[in-house]
């Protein structure tokens, strides 16, 4: 299983594959939205699973999510997206699926947390 | 005005016809000395010659006096003559006459009594006339001379008034660039009109000028108004970042010291690592806490009001109570308490509520040796109108009670050695009654040293009406 980690901070961005890591699973990383655009238009099934930084510059997690969602329309794909976010406002599973996620990741990450959301799409 | 001079006038004409009725009246008495003078020799002559028809013809003579009402006479032989009215008692206006006699030789002799009365009839008929007269030729002058006043009066004052009142009236008159100006001569002596205008054009003056003087007062304080939004915004703005950059390295050391926990290492550098995350978690909770505050000084908190399912909610709770208690691992029983009749939803903002309580919940755990944790909730009030109120309640060492307002305020921790060992900034108190206040609610306490304290959180919220359900439940 392939896991692409979105994340603007660079030592963030290293913990998230790190934990990955551990947990036994290899992670891609983009750090930003164009980036992660890029690598999914060029092999739309190369990943299974995105964990997505909702705070970025230029480009929001909610904005690269919609663009996903857009692009895998016809036919839906529904790609596992997980909103990845110390904002407390997002910290609201039925939210964020009303915008498109699969769910939601609070920040600080835990390794727990983790473990039940790559654990759920391993198989 | 015009009144009372009719009413001066006719006094007069009153007094004039009183006068005119003495003269008039002194006139009439005189017929008496005519009738001695013009008819008495002759009456007491055919009387004394029993010329019959000469005392008729003479007593006609005097009733043709118009001022004779009545004339009668009885003469010493007995005969008795009467002309119109009866002459009545003797007054002012019936005399006697006593009719003698001599003859060519001897005494004089009584031959007889006239009487004859008189009347005011012609007098009064000739002064009403007069009267009438004169009252209907003042009341004529009155009516003319009244309209040429009020022609005058509208032309030299009223038309002039009018213009004032217009102009006063007039809702722009301070404002309209024109100065009140009426259309006349202006005198030398400025008249009373011409001190009202000024008046009127003083106080115009006055007030364009404290106008102006608070127009330049408002736009002094817009623009500072304008600079005190635009530094709230930039705060704003500022803290909205701070949270995001500050955290975001927390959150990586959290994560990475997570992992060098669970790497194969030596039981001591776990404790370390262990300890590590600890401290960066502290951090992570101060902060929250801190930049929380300033968003609610900021005003920069949003509320996010949505229908709340309060059995769910009262789950929730139940989850939070028993899962604190639990991580304390202190001998306390705990136990949620909802009075809730119905199972409608309220509108309220669920994860802020659920923050005031869990705080609430956090602190009586955490100053709670043994013994219980009770939380009720109720709600109070009608429909439209409802108060949700939660109350937490701990068997803890309790508030002393100079100490209870106190320990609603920011960075102001209880000074108690025991607090301090118990750790906590301070501020998740002060940011409970904030976030309550924001809510339109309030967060009170009650406490007693030694026995416990029991925190009592009341927040407004109306109930979910029928109507929304149904118009929801229709449009999705």
């Amino acid at each position: 299983m392939k896991v692409l980690v979105v994340e603007d901070d660079t030592i963030t961005r290293f913990m998230m594959t790190e934990m990955c890591d551990e947990l036994g699973y290899s992670a891609d990383t983009a750090a930003n939205g164009k980036q992660c655009l890029d690598l999914i238009e060029k092999d739309p099934s190369a990943f299974d699973v995105i964990l997505m930084d909702i705070h970025m510059p230029e480009m929001s997690g909610l904005d690269v999510s919609n663009e996903i969602r857009e692009a895998e329309s016809d036919p839906p794909k529904n790609l596992p997206i997980f909103a990845v976010t110390a904002d407390e406002a997002w910290h609201d599973e039925k939210r964020c699926k009303s915008v498109g996620f699969t769910g939601v990741i609070p920040k600080p990450v835990s390794i727990s947390a983790l473990t039940d959301v790559l654990d759920a799409y391993s198989s | 005005m015009v009144l009372s001079s009719a009413v001066l006038s006719t006094v007069a004409a009153g007094i004039q016809l009183y006068y005119s009725y003495q003269r008039d009246s002194s006139e009439v008495l005189q017929t008496f000395g005519v009738v001695d003078q013009s008819f008495r020799d002759s009456l007491e002559r055919a009387v004394w010659q029993f010329n019959f028809p000469q005392v008729e013809s003479i007593l006609e003579g005097i009733v043709a006096n118009p001022n004779v009402s009545g004339v009668s006479l009885v003469s010493s032989t007995g005969q008795t003559w009467q002309r119109g009215q009866s002459p009545g008692d003797m007054d002012e206006f019936s005399r006697p006459f006593q009719l003698t006699y001599r003859g060519s030789s001897g005494p004089q002799q009584i031959v007889g009594e006239l009487r004859v009365s008189l009347t005011l009839d012609d007098v009064r008929d000739r002064l009403w006339a007069q009267f009438w007269t004169m009252f209907l030729s003042n009341v004529a002058k009155t009516l003319v001379a009244s309209l040429v006043m009020m022609l005058l009066f509208y032309l030299l004052v009223a038309r002039h008034l009018r213009t004032t009142a217009r102009y006063v009236a007039r809702t722009d008159w301070i404002r309209s660039g024109r100065a009140l100006a009426l259309d006349r001569r202006s005198a030398n002596e400025p008249d009373d009109l011409d001190n009202v205008v000024t008046a009127i054009n003083h106080a115009r003056g006055k007030v364009l000028q404290s106008v102006s003087g608070l127009e330049r007062e408002i736009d002094v304080r817009r623009q500072a108004e304008q600079e005190a939004t635009r530094a709230s915004e930039a705060k704003s703005a500022f803290l909205a970042t701070m949270s995001h950059e500050v955290r975001t390295p927390i959150n990586a050391i959290m994560g990475l010291l997570e992992l060098i926990e669970r790497a194969d290492i030596p039981a001591r550098q776990r404790r370390q690592a262990k300890a590590g995350r600890s401290s960066a978690e502290a951090l992570l909770y101060q902060l929250t806490n801190v930049l929380e505050v300033s968003r609610l000084e900021a005003h920069a908190i949003n509320l996010l009001i949505e229908p709340v399912n309060m059995n769910e909610f009262v789950e929730e709770l139940r989850a939070l109570l028993e899962g604190v208690i639990a991580r304390s691992e202190k001998p306390i029983a705990g136990a949620v308490l909802s009075r809730l009749k119905s199972t409608e939803d309220m509108n309220l903002d669920r994860r802020r509520l659920l923050e005031i309580v869990s705080n609430l919940i956090d602190n009586a755990v955490r100053f709670t040796e043994q013994g219980r944790i009770d939380v009720n909730l109720d709600i109070m009030g009608p429909v439209d109108d409802a108060i949700i109120m939660v109350q937490v309640q701990d068997t803890g060492i309790g508030i002393a009670e100079d100490h209870l307002e106190r320990i609603f305020d920011r960075f102001a921790q209880v000074e108690n050695p025991l607090t301090r060992k118990m750790g906590g900034s301070g501020l998740g108190l002060a940011i409970s009654r904030g976030l309550a206040q924001l809510m339109g609610g309030d967060l009170r306490v009650e406490s007693c040293v030694g026995q416990g304290s029991r925190f009592t959180l009341t927040i407004p919220a109306t109930r979910e009406t029928i109507e929304e359900k149904s118009r929801e439940s229709s449009s999705s």
